[in-house]
């Protein structure tokens, strides 16, 4: 589905990871790990479009992601950023509902299915019921909700998401991971997640993508490459690991 | 209230005042007389109805509308909520070029001259905004208002030079002043397109306020619609100004008193702030005409003064209203 063959990503002048090839298919769940600073956030600009790579295409659907237009290309891979402008004067369920836009046909550009997504979505978050608030006057984490809705109602068949679990609590967390896993299993969709919490990467993951510090990078099935060996490289901090029931978890020592 | 019956009660009513602004003025006509006039297209009311009191108010209705859009496009596109239909300096450079004609005694050239100043401002704030980086909103508005602090001065040096019983004219002119003003079928078509732009592409406009980053994920051809944006809020701007003269506050003030009664969507926004910014205007001139009558007041004087209380009462009755 998401094809990158030989891809630099660079910031400045200065190649964060060189030469990166993976390929991500419908019904994978990726967490993408890393420390700070190493590219984490302009690889997964360059994956969903809004910036282009210097060379060397993505291929979505095999077919290079600059033919695609703007709109066609943001209902095959939609990312919703670690940051927005906080400018949005309108409602709750209006900004929910923005998410629509590339799907959005004719003048008024509401048609019904729009609508329907907009309230699964909102629903889905568990935020109906401030649909008719101001977006401005949520607290942090219902904004983040709202935010996560109005990516699930741009429905695209490739989400990426750069920290979304920022401000969420311990049960938002879980859902919100819990509904991904779902959706990528049975609704033919795929997921690449940048993520900080290795405990929680290890259980909802099927695929990880480790962008090391010195600019290579490991990909795979979770089962394989994520060992304590490779997330102590990572971080350049030591991880022990613990078995707790059938869940491998990862304990970092001093 | 939703949105819509909001811009339709806010059309009608602002339609309605400037018509009774028709009726005000050193000559007050009556509201039967109006009508009378109007229906015999005959007398001394009707020549003053139709030469006089109706371009002006037609004048002042577009000059509002269009400031009032053009400062609702850039705080927008600049996601900066001081932007005004001025913040690039295309009043300064229409300025410039009027001034000019003026000094140099070439009156003819007045309108010309203001608009070869503007242009230039145009393409040379938007040329510098490009240059090595990509333009982006903090880019525009420092080199805008760079642009424009230069341009000021160059102002400045030609009052100061200027002979002073041409001065009074051109303070006029730089505050704003419809008295010589007249209404032009493009300034209409500009009104109307901008409208229409608004209400066609306001869904891409409000993703616009969530940051170019957001906006381009969710699929919008934000580069392209940066572009529109920028051309029509300059052309706005300066299809006042070379008529009109450098109209303060309303560009920066009526969009935001639409926003706080509650509507943000550019669809109805942009509308509404033509409708409302048109209104304004027209009772602003109506009272700089009238006020101290044969005297005129620069009708950018009376903007302020009607604009600044009205956004203070809702800014404190919003308590809510934060950045």
């Amino acid at each position: 589905m998401l094809q990158v063959k030989n891809l630099d990503v660079i910031v400045g002048q200065k190649v964060l990871v060189g030469d990166l090839s993976f390929n991500v298919e419908l019904g994978q769940n990726w967490a993408i790990l890393g420390a700070n600073g190493t590219g984490k956030t302009s690889l997964v600009r360059l994956l969903s479009g809004i910036t282009k790579p210097n060379q060397n295409d993505i291929l979505v659907n095999e077919i290079s992601m600059s033919a695609y237009s703007k709109k066609s290309l943001a209902k095959e891979v939609g990312l919703l950023p670690q940051f927005e402008e906080q400018n949005y004067w309108g409602l709750v369920g209006e900004y929910v509902g923005l998410g629509r836009f590339a799907h959005a046909v004719g003048l008024w550009g509401q048609s019904e299915s729009d609508q329907l997504m907009t309230s699964k979505s909102l629903e889905n978050f568990e935020i109906e019921h401030l649909s008719h608030r101001e977006y401005r006057g949520l607290s942090g984490g219902e904004r983040q909700r709202a935010r996560l809705a109005s990516l699930m109602a741009q429905d695209p068949k490739i989400f990426l998401w750069d920290e979304p679990l920022e401000n969420l609590d311990y049960s938002g967390q879980m859902k919100f991971l819990s509904w991904i896993s779902k959706i990528v299993r049975t609704n033919n969709k795929a997921s690449m997640m940048v993520i900080h919490d290795i405990n929680l990467a290890s259980r909802f993951f099927t695929h990880t993508l480790m962008v090391f510090k010195d600019g290579t990078y490991l990909s795979g099935v979770c089962a394989e490459i994520m060992t304590s060996e490779n997330l102590s490289g990572l971080y350049g901090t030591r991880f022990d690991q613990v078995l707790h029931g059938e869940a491998k978890l990862f304990v970092p020592s001093r | 209230m939703s949105q819509q019956s909001a811009l339709v009660s806010v059309a009608l009513m602002s339609i309605l005042i400037s018509l009774a602004c028709v009726g005000f003025g050193s000559v007050s006509i009556p509201i039967d007389m109006l009508f009378k006039s109007i229906r015999e297209t005959e007398g001394v009311h009707w020549t003053v109805v139709s030469q006089l009191r109706f371009p002006r108010v037609l004048v002042a209705f577009m000059s509002g509308a269009l400031l009032a859009m053009s400062g609702c496009l850039l705080q927008t596109l600049l996601r900066n909520p001081l932007a005004d239909p001025y913040i690039f300096g295309i009043s300064s450079g229409a300025s410039l070029g009027v001034l000019s004609a003026l000094v140099f005694a070439v009156p003819v050239f007045s309108v010309a001259l203001g608009f070869v100043g503007a242009g230039l401002v145009i393409i040379l704030v938007a040329f510098i905004a490009h240059r090595g980086a990509d333009w982006n909103p903090y880019r525009l508005i420092l080199t805008g208002v760079m642009v424009s602090a230069g341009l000021n001065a160059l102002i400045s040096l030609i009052l100061v030079l200027s002979p002073p019983n041409m001065m009074k004219g051109m303070i006029f002119w730089m505050m704003g002043d419809l008295t010589y003003a007249e209404p032009r079928s493009w300034a209409g078509v500009l009104m109307i397109l901008i409208i229409l732009f608004g209400v066609i592409f306001g869904r891409a406009l409000d993703a616009m306020s969530l940051g170019s980053e957001r906006a381009l994920a969710m699929g919008v051809s934000v580069k392209r619609l940066e572009y529109v944006v920028y051309l029509l809020a300059s052309f706005a701007a300066v299809a006042v100004v070379v008529e009109g003269g450098a109209i303060g506050f309303v560009g920066l003030v009526v969009p935001h008193i639409i926003r706080m009664t509650g509507v943000w969507c550019h669809r109805y926004l942009i509308p509404m702030s033509a409708f409302a910014g048109g209104a304004l205007v027209v009772v602003a001139d109506t009272m700089a005409r009238s006020l101290w009558a044969p005297l005129q007041l620069p009708v950018g004087v009376m903007t302020a003064l009607i604009g600044v209380p009205i956004l203070i009462y809702l800014l404190n009755k919003r308590s809510d209203v934060t950045s």
